[in-house]
């Protein structure tokens, strides 16, 4: 598997905001700042090459999201 | 005359011997009358060799009362003669009596009666014992037990009969086989005691077929272990309770290990109550009492979903609990792949629409943006409506975002896979990002192969969306 993992230490996401950020127009953002589809579309896109996103996120500490797509060929397993 | 004398004085002497030895009355006045009798007689035999009137007289007064006592003795003795001839005769009649009883009892008693000798040699035995074996009386009296006898038991009969003889009382009934007139086989039971008969040791006993009810008994024990082998296979729990105020267990299968976790022998006697979850028996309770029969779903105390379907019968309830966590658990898992199915179904017709929408937004956008860029490059940039036309074109620019979000939502996939080199998309993705990133300190472990399958504009699409995610997140914490 090809796992790409992408950290950061901003705000993090509220616990009772996670189970949501997958849902097309879900946004916390404000007005004019985020549709709502970025995540949606990304796990969308993922979803169809076969693979899956995780979401670890502490609200204040950061988050960290792992993309794992399937390898192009065995041997990068 | 001394003779005469001499006899009277020995009559006298065993007459008071008679008296003391005897205490006999009669036997007394007897002698008595005789002795007076013959003293009279004596006295005559002097009174003619004498001719004296008084002994003439004496004479006939102790000859009179001599006889007079003679008499009543002899009517007395007489009386006692046939008193006791009666009392013989009443003995005898009684004896008859006694003998016909002990002869109905026997005769017609319903058990087999018999008697045996030390060697086995039967003495007697009474109708029923000859029905039993199929032979006539005379052909078993003075024959030997053991003939009659199946030969693979006769060693038990024999030593039962020695311990009989030993006078052993404490043994238990035998059972054994014997060999009926016409060959067939018969179990009976068998009760003996010692006795002594005519000075010899014998075993008095009763006999009974019991072939009929061996035959009963052992199928009762098959349909017992028809019935146990049943239950014990049934997969589930079977189970009898009171219908008393704590629900006592009276039976449960030995299935009751794997739901439970317990012995049978430890839930007999116990209470139902205790076995099911606390926040469930009420709804148990609620179930059970709606009718004769009843069907209720329910925890256990250890956690395990059960179904219980029973019966009401007098004071008990009968049934049968089975095990369905399994099913439970596949019934939720089903629930959540429907929540799931129709949460991306929702998500297609959102894509659908969103995607239709965003079609027919673009045409008027397009003349919207249009024209108000021509405007835009037509007014002086100092002119009233400059600073409108420019709010015109941001507001076209967000919806032209919006819209293009919103077509990549509900774009289908369709293009054409590529093996993409993972490393080069995030190094063409952080570099379109770098304005954004100038603040950030950004840091990069890269793997030397690492290669997917795909096409690089989505791909890229996923990392832009989310490190902006990560960017606009950072942002936020610096404010």
């Amino acid at each position: 598997m090809v796992v790409i993992e992408i950290e950061d230490n901003g705000i993090g996401i509220p616990k009772d905001v996670l189970p949501h950020v997958f849902e097309p127009f879900f946004t916390t953002k404000p007005v004019g700042e985020g549709t709502g589809l970025g995540l949606s579309v990304s796990y969308g896109i993922v979803r169809s090459l076969g693979g899956s996103i995780l979401i670890h996120s502490e609200e204040g500490e950061g988050t960290r999201i792992i993309i794992t797509l399937p390898p192009a060929k065995i041997d990068t397993l | 005359m001394s003779m005469l004398i001499t006899i009277n004085i020995a009559i006298f002497c065993a007459s008071i011997v008679a008296f003391f030895f005897l205490s006999k009355l009669r036997i007394f006045l007897v002698n008595v009358g005789w002795g007076l009798f013959s003293l009279g007689l004596l006295v005559n035999v002097v009174s003619e060799i004498s001719d004296n009137i008084i002994l003439q007289l004496s004479e006939s007064i102790l000859m009179g009362a001599g006889m007079m006592i003679f008499a009543l003795a002899l009517i007395k003795e007489c009386d006692v003669i046939l008193n006791e001839l009666k009392y013989f005769k009443d003995a005898e009649e009684a004896l008859a009596e006694r003998e016909e009883l002990f002869r109905t009892l026997t005769e017609n008693a319903i058990a087999g009666v018999f008697m045996i000798d030390e060697n086995g040699t039967l003495i007697y035995v009474n109708p029923t014992f000859s029905r039993v074996f199929g032979y006539e009386r005379d052909e078993l009296v003075g024959r030997n037990t053991f003939d009659i006898i199946h030969p693979e038991d006769r060693k038990i009969v024999e030593s039962r009969i020695r311990d009989r003889l030993k006078g052993r009382v404490d043994l238990p009934p035998s059972r054994f086989r014997i060999i009926k007139k016409d060959g067939s086989v018969r179990w009976v039971e068998a009760f003996g005691t010692s006795a002594t008969y005519k000075g010899k040791k014998v075993v008095l006993g009763t006999l009974v077929d019991i072939t009929e009810r061996l035959k009963s008994e052992e199928e009762i024990k098959k349909a017992k272990e028809r019935f146990e082998t049943l239950v014990q296979n049934i997969p589930g729990v079977v189970f009898r309770r009171f219908l008393d105020d704590k629900w006592t267990i009276e039976y449960m299968s030995d299935e009751s290990k794997n739901l439970f976790g317990l012995e049978p022998s430890e839930l007999i006697g116990k209470s139902y109550l205790a076995l099911i979850h606390p926040e469930d028996k009420e709804n148990v309770m609620k179930d059970i009492l709606k009718g004769e029969s009843y069907r209720t779903e329910y925890r256990i105390a250890n956690g395990k979903y059960v179904v219980e379907r029973g019966r009401k019968i007098n004071e008990h309830v009968d049934g049968v609990i089975l095990d369905i966590t399994r099913i439970k658990e596949l019934e939720e898992e089903r629930k959540k792949l429907e929540a799931q199915l129709a949460h991306a179904e929702r998500l297609i017709s959102i894509g659908q629409l969103a995607g239709g929408v965003a079609h027919e937004i673009n045409n008027p956008l397009t003349v919207i943006l249009n024209y108000a860029w021509i405007l835009k490059d037509e007014l002086p940039s100092d002119s009233e409506h400059y600073e409108m036309i420019c709010e015109i074109e941001e507001a076209g620019m967000r919806i032209k975002k919006i819209v293009s979000d919103l077509l990549d939502f509900s774009r289908k996939g369709g293009g054409e896979f590529y093996e993409l080199n993972i490393n080069d998309i995030i190094e063409k993705t952080l570099t379109i990002l770098t304005h954004e990133l100038r603040t950030i300190k950004v840091e990069k472990r890269l793997d030397a192969k690492s290669s997917v399958l795909g096409e690089e504009e989505k791909i890229m699409q996923i990392l832009l969306n989310i490190i902006s995610n990560s960017i606009w997140a950072l942002n936020q914490k610096e404010t």
